[in-house]
């Protein structure tokens, strides 16, 4: 049995390989391609184009295992039947039952690596390409890492226009309305020192104390301030929801609860990453029914095809399901795991008669 | 005779529909995660988002043809070889050359395809997508707007901020907005916003409710305070601010010019026929294999080839535009490279690419 296992598996993951690697390398290009275009533009060179297209990488391949796994999987199988091997092994006593599971095992393989990707390269590679790219492309004088970010807080609104580094931003704007909608205070200031204590410390502060009468401007050097926003919190801020591991979101979600901002994207972002090793594996379970569920007259060609269209429409379905959800305002748990759990139907339920 | 290259033909057209398709359909939904994103964090509609995907596909046309073709031969042939099909067809007296006729001939067929898309069709749907890329951002709707999140609109001029947003009743609580001109910084914060469309215009305009106006000036210590009842702003579509794209142009306006970003631009549309012309023969060699070796056991390599040539083509291309590169023979080496190889191939055709130990 340890043979026949190790047999299927191979054939299965070769399968899977070619197929993300092609797909891989066709969208490595586009975007190689589309990073050309930023090639020139302050220090952002040929190298750094490569590094960027690289280093992205993880995430491409996350985004594409599951259909990868999908295609992999029925040209792996079809081919298996093709040859008739499928029928060989069920003639030698192996039921369609154990076949299955010893292709389950080897699409548990992809959804632990689908779970490392997402928790551990994408994040910290991910992170890596946008600094890299965003300093390379601002310039050498200044080294604008990230770019700036709005965040409110009760009645108090904040703008940063740029983050320079950890800790060090630039050009900020600090509005605080009173709790009649009036605004009571402008604070404009040309650079701040975030502690992690949620302290600021201002440089070049510009105040505007805002009465009935009219306004009152003071100017001074430098102030301190207690905010709502610490610089590690900021640091989150300024990133995609995607690049962040889930401890920093978590973490993340809290924060932006705290200052009632709208937490959904990030918590759709949190929902996504448990629910991609979940739609590798509801594919596996897909190209088994695609295989056992239909008839044997069928070529290899016409099945691959047919399984294909259908598993890809299913994919959109999840993407489109995802975003449908954030605009309709449904749970972000919900609109990630439906997809999940309609594939996984749609499989065993083709899958019934020959279980 | 007629008849062998028909088969042929067929047989590399059959993979060809499916691979394609695929790969339109995979490209798209890669494509579309991006857009729907867009969708939620900015302003893009549905309908918006639909056709920018379209246009993408379009774009991308251009090197998914070749490809398709390139996968389609090795498929093919690759069947061909490990059915023992070649080598009836050898046994019968008909030379290789005859089947690399065919496979010729497909590659013209799909270069002269992939000739229409590099030089029309694609420059025309980047201009569409710049044009309604920018428009779109550019037109603020309020009712997709979701409470909590800011909106950059107008190039990051304005800064929108609700609290709540009721999009059916077409209602915002809590309305904070940033307008940034020249040296004025205005900011209003209003207890209630609409969108309506002005009567004479058709533009839509935000009326507020119950707010503040305060209006300063970042150079001078000067500004304005106002508490109104209602008040509205125009949301004025500006023109959108177009970058000259030379990805857009077209190619009879890239003729004859001296710049070598244009030059660059327009070898790139010429050669990329080519690729298809010159690609097909290569998956030919590659899918040369004995029978009962696995079918696609040369595929990785087919990709890798696929890869260099690729890439270093858009490598070509950047260096020309910067002047690395002369414009003479500028993006062609990597042609001339590849045609060197293609002739290697059909003059010996023994020769075989990554050879197994």
């Amino acid at each position: 049995m340890k043979i026949i296992d190790r047999y299927i598996r191979q054939r299965f993951l070769q399968s899977f390989f070619l197929i993300i690697l092609i797909l891989a390398v066709l969208f490595s290009f586009f975007e190689f391609l589309s990073q050309l275009d930023d090639v020139g533009r302050g220090d952002y060179r040929l190298a750094d184009a490569v590094r960027y297209v690289a280093l992205t990488l993880p995430k491409r391949l996350l985004d594409l295992m599951p259909i990868s796994t999908l295609l992999g999987g029925i040209i792996a199988l079809g081919m298996l039947a093709d040859g008739n091997e499928l029928l060989g092994m069920q003639a030698s006593g192996i039921s369609v039952r154990r076949i299955s599971i010893s292709v389950l095992g080897a699409g548990l393989l992809l959804m632990v690596g689908a779970g490392v990707l997402a928790e551990i390269a994408v994040p910290i590679w991910e992170q890596e390409a946008r600094n890299a790219r965003a300093q390379a492309i601002a310039g050498a004088d200044v080294t604008v890492v990230r770019q700036g970010f709005w965040a409110r807080r009760k009645t108090v609104f904040i703008h940063v226009d740029q983050m320079l580094s950890h800790g060090l931003a630039a050009d900020i704007d600090i509005f605080e309305f009173n709790s009649n909608g009036r605004l009571e205070r402008l604070i404009q200031a040309r650079s701040a020192d975030i502690g992690d204590d949620k302290q600021w410390i201002l440089h070049g502060v510009s105040m505007k104390q805002i009465t009935e009468q009219g306004f009152s401007s003071t100017e001074v050097p430098s102030m301190t301030l207690d905010s709502f926003l610490s610089a590690e919190q900021i640091d989150l801020l300024t990133l995609p929801p995607h690049s962040l591991s889930t401890p920093d979101l978590t973490r993340y979600i809290r924060a932006l609860d705290e200052s009632g901002q709208s937490v959904a994207p990030y918590s759709l972002a949190l929902w996504r990453k448990l629910g991609m090793p979940l739609t590798t594996g509801a594919m596996v379970l897909f190209c088994l029914s695609f295989i056992f569920g239909s008839t044997r007259s069928q070529s290899a060609g016409y099945r691959i095809t047919i399984g294909a269209f259908v598993g890809i429409s299913l994919y959109l379905l999840d993407r489109l399901s995802v975003n449908l959800g954030l605009l309709l305002n449904i749970p972000p748990w919900v609109t990630a795991m439906v997809p999940v759990v309609v594939i996984s139907g749609v499989a065993f339920w083709r899958l019934r008669a020959v279980m | 005779m007629m008849i062998l290259d028909r088969y042929i033909q067929r047989e590399i057209a059959k993979p060809a529909v499916v691979i394609c398709t695929i790969l339109v359909f995979v490209f798209g939904c890669y494509i579309a995660a991006r857009y729907l994103e867009d969708a939620v964090e900015g302003q893009l509609s549905g309908m918006v988002v639909f056709f920018l995907i379209v246009l993408r596909i379009l774009i991308a046309l251009e090197v998914l043809l070749p490809m398709t073709l390139y996968l389609s031969v090795i498929i093919a042939l690759g069947r061909l070889y490990g059915d023992s099909e070649m080598m009836a067809i050898s046994a019968c007296g008909i030379a290789t050359g005859r089947v690399m006729r065919s496979v010729f001939l497909m590659g013209i067929l799909v270069g002269g395809v992939t000739a229409c898309f590099s030089l029309h069709i694609r420059p025309w749907a980047w201009e569409r997508f710049y044009e309604l890329k920018a428009r779109a951002l550019v037109n603020f709707d309020l009712t997709r707007m979701q409470g909590g999140n800011f909106y950059e609109i107008e190039n990051g001029d304005r800064v929108i901020f609700a609290d709540r947003v009721d999009g059916q009743a077409n209602y915002a609580r809590k309305i904070f907005i940033q307008t940034r001109q020249d040296r004025e910084l205005q900011i209003i914060f209003a207890q209630e916003a609409r969108q309506r469309r002005d009567e004479k215009t058709g533009r839509p305009v935000l009326e507020f409710k119950d707010g503040y106006f305060y209006e300063f000036s970042t150079v001078k210590n000067q500004g304005r305070i106002m508490h109104f009842g209602t008040s509205m702003i125009r949301m004025e579509p500006r023109d959108p601010r177009r970058d000259f794209k030379i990805k857009a142009a077209t190619t009879a306006s890239l003729a004859g010019s001296e710049d070598p970003e244009k030059i660059a631009e327009l070898q790139w549309r010429l050669s990329s026929p080519f690729s298809a012309v010159l690609l097909a023969p290569i998956g030919a060699a590659l899918a040369r294999s004995s029978p009962r070796r696995g079918k696609y056991a040369k595929m990785p390599a087919a990709v890798v080839v696929f890869a260099i040539y690729y890439n270093l083509s858009a490598v070509a291309k950047k260096w020309v535009g910067q002047g690395v590169l002369t414009t003479f023979p500028g993006v062609w080496w990597v042609q001339i490279m590849m045609a060197v190889l293609v002739g290697a191939i059909l003059w010996r055709p023994r020769i075989t690419i990554f050879r197994k130990a």
